[in-house]
């Protein structure tokens, strides 16, 4: 209507104007078009999303899975050939290592970080270390950068000559240890981790510290009165309430991971998953066979297992969160 | 003495607090301080003594990371990619949150389905394929491809928060609207798109800040270094022959991180709205 009105105003300015004689009133054709796209406004709305997510996930999402059952995979002998693959993919060397990973890497993910993150977010807030925006701004600082520039950092910080850590190792007098950090296989899962930690807990830092700046103070006070003090307060009232908050924060640690390709990468590359499969995950696998290589059937079939095992998750954690919602 | 009727506990408390929180703090910062230091030294100090202050301040590190090893490229290629990922994100996210919230359409559920399968799928449930995909249709190492990728990828959550607040914005101001004639679109663009700024904005944020981390999509799609977006050269960087050179490396880490560090008071709002909104209490 508004583009209606418009028309009219402009027309009847114009000196001499007549009603146009064309056999389709422009007001009505104007209908017609707002009609129409009235009718259609779902769709075109919802249409940009639908290609991309159709063309860059649907699509290669339908391949990757059909892939995973059959042979000779983008090449003209391509054909059916049910679990043969996946009885291949499973007899793959780094498969084990990279489940274990991926165990040991969820499970410090999910707990870990968001530990760290709270206990250092009740710290900062509720603390008596000052000014406390410096202290915010510490804490959240390594998640200035990204987690592959975190990985390329810290390949220098484990650097066991220069690095940093050996350099403190010295300064203290262990300096014959000249640990291998990214080098032995006994450690250097470890050494991930805390490269993937160090990034992720000030994320989880500025989750939980904002959160506890939403809760009512009153009931610190109240507690304070009845003689609760820090350790007290913290389990008793900074816990309890950000439950809903925790509980996004821990499956938002889990999901993430569950593919911390990023840190691998950056921290192993060329040689992902080195040394001997220490630091292997399902993607790393993937990568390998797929895309450096042209295993394309063994990386889709890994692919699907990944697939199931995170949608089980997801929906596992769903359930989880609706029966806290519930209570 | 009027502070000994208050219980011990709050002071010698008080100072295992402070202990804890500068412990903590110096594990996190302590590799930021180290790096920014040797930053400005040489590599020949860095050798001879990695945690001493540097013999003079050489921002000609600064200089060789920029113009050598091309960090000004890729900062203008992260800037590039992300800034444009996260405006057609937020754009095709309002649109579709909108639709999917708002408006009653046949193919609403498929359409929320499709939403779903993107955050339940990572990009490497399908990556294999989407190689080929990306082969086949001739955008192999284009910066095209990765922001086309990056908004199918991160579209889903900027969605949900997008249906989520349109959902809980008031009828009375479309219902007026509609009285005086106004059409659906109009609806959608004059009046919904306005009133939903702050969260178009959260979407923004987050979907610049995981477009900007992303190191994934650069590694598959990209292969000339001019391309190549700052996690990914960064990266690289000791894979060639940057190898020893640590100025180089650090000077270029602590420069990919001023963009973020712009960002840094708007990102500290706007991640804590689009996370915990509503939901401290449950």
């Amino acid at each position: 209507m508004i583009t209606e009105k418009r028309s009219e105003v402009v027309d009847a300015r114009r000196p001499g104007w007549a009603p146009p004689t064309v056999a389709v009133p422009r007001r009505l054709r104007f209908e017609r078009f707002n009609q129409t796209v009235d009718r259609f406004l779902p769709y075109l709305l919802v249409l940009p999303a639908a290609v991309l997510t159709g063309v860059f996930i649907l699509v290669p999402l339908a391949q990757t899975i059909w892939i995973s059952f059959t042979l000779g995979a983008y090449t003209d002998q391509q054909h059916f050939a049910g679990l043969t693959v996946y009885q291949e993919a499973l007899q793959e060397t780094g498969l084990p290592f990279a489940i274990r990973n991926a165990l040991v890497w969820g499970a410090s993910a999910m707990v870990l970080a968001p530990a760290l993150g709270l206990v250092s977010a009740a710290l900062v807030e509720d603390g008596p270390a000052r000014p406390k925006a410096l202290f915010r701004f510490v804490f959240f600082s390594p998640y200035l950068f990204s987690l592959a520039v975190a990985g390329a950092i810290f390949t220098r910080v484990y650097d066991p000559s220069y690095g940093f850590i050996a350099s403190l190792l010295k300064l203290i007098g262990f300096g014959d240890l000249k640990l291998q950090w990214l080098g032995d296989p006994h450690l250097a899962l470890t050494a991930a981790l805390v490269v993937f930690l160090w990034h992720e807990v000030p994320f989880c830092f500025l989750v939980f510290s904002a959160a506890i700046r939403q809760i009512d103070r009153n009931l610190y006070d109240a507690a304070n009165v009845d003689g609760a003090w820090g350790l007290q307060t913290f389990v008793h009232i900074t816990v309890p309430s950000l439950r809903t908050v925790t509980t996004m924060v821990v499956m938002i640690m889990l999901l993430v991971g569950l593919i911390p390709f990023a840190v691998v990468y950056a921290l192993t590359f060329p040689a992902l998953g080195a040394p001997s499969y220490a630091t292997e995950i399902i993607p790393t696998m993937i990568f390998k066979l797929g895309l450096l290589g042209t295993n394309y059937e063994e990386a889709a079939a890994l692919s699907v297992l990944l697939l199931v095992a995170i949608v089980g998750i997801t929906l596992g954690l769903n359930k989880v969160r609706e029966w806290q919602l519930a209570r | 003495m009027i502070s000994a009727r208050r219980p011990a506990t709050p002071v010698i408390g008080r100072y295992i607090a402070l202990v804890m929180t500068v412990v903590l703090a110096l594990l996190f910062f302590s590799p930021i301080v180290w790096l920014s230091i040797a930053s400005l030294s040489t590599n020949s100090g860095i050798a001879l003594n990695p945690l001493g202050l540097p013999n003079g301040i050489h921002l000609d590190n600064y200089v060789r990371a920029w113009v050598n090893a091309h960090i000004g490229t890729y900062t203008a290629n992260s800037v590039a990619i992300s800034a444009l990922s996260a405006a057609l994100i937020a754009t095709i996210g309002t649109m579709a949150g909108y639709a999917l919230s708002r408006l009653a359409f046949r193919g609403r559920r498929v359409a929320l389905g499709l939403v779903l399968v993107g955050i339940a799928a990572p990009v490497f449930t399908y990556l294999v394929a989407l190689n080929q995909l990306v082969t086949t249709l001739n955008l192999m190492n284009t910066r095209t491809v990765v922001v086309l990728v990056n908004c199918a990828t991160f579209l889903p959550v900027p969605t949900l928060l997008l249906m989520a607040f349109f959902r809980d914005l008031s009828d009375e101001l479309v219902d007026s609207a509609r009285l005086d004639g106004a059409r659906e679109w109009q609806v959608f663009l004059y009046i919904m798109t306005p009133l939903s700024r702050p969260a178009i904005l959260v979407a923004l944020t987050f979907a610049f800040v995981w477009a900007w981390n992303d190191v994934l999509l650069p590694v598959v799609f990209l292969q000339s270094t001019d391309k190549f977006t700052l996690p990914y050269g960064i990266a690289s960087l000791h894979q060639d022959q940057y190898r020893q050179d640590y100025v180089t490396t650090f000077a270029a880490s602590v420069i990919s991180t001023l963009p973020m560090l712009a960002l840094y008071g708007y990102l500290q709002r706007s991640f804590v709205t689009g996370l915990t909104a509503g939901a401290v209490k449950g």
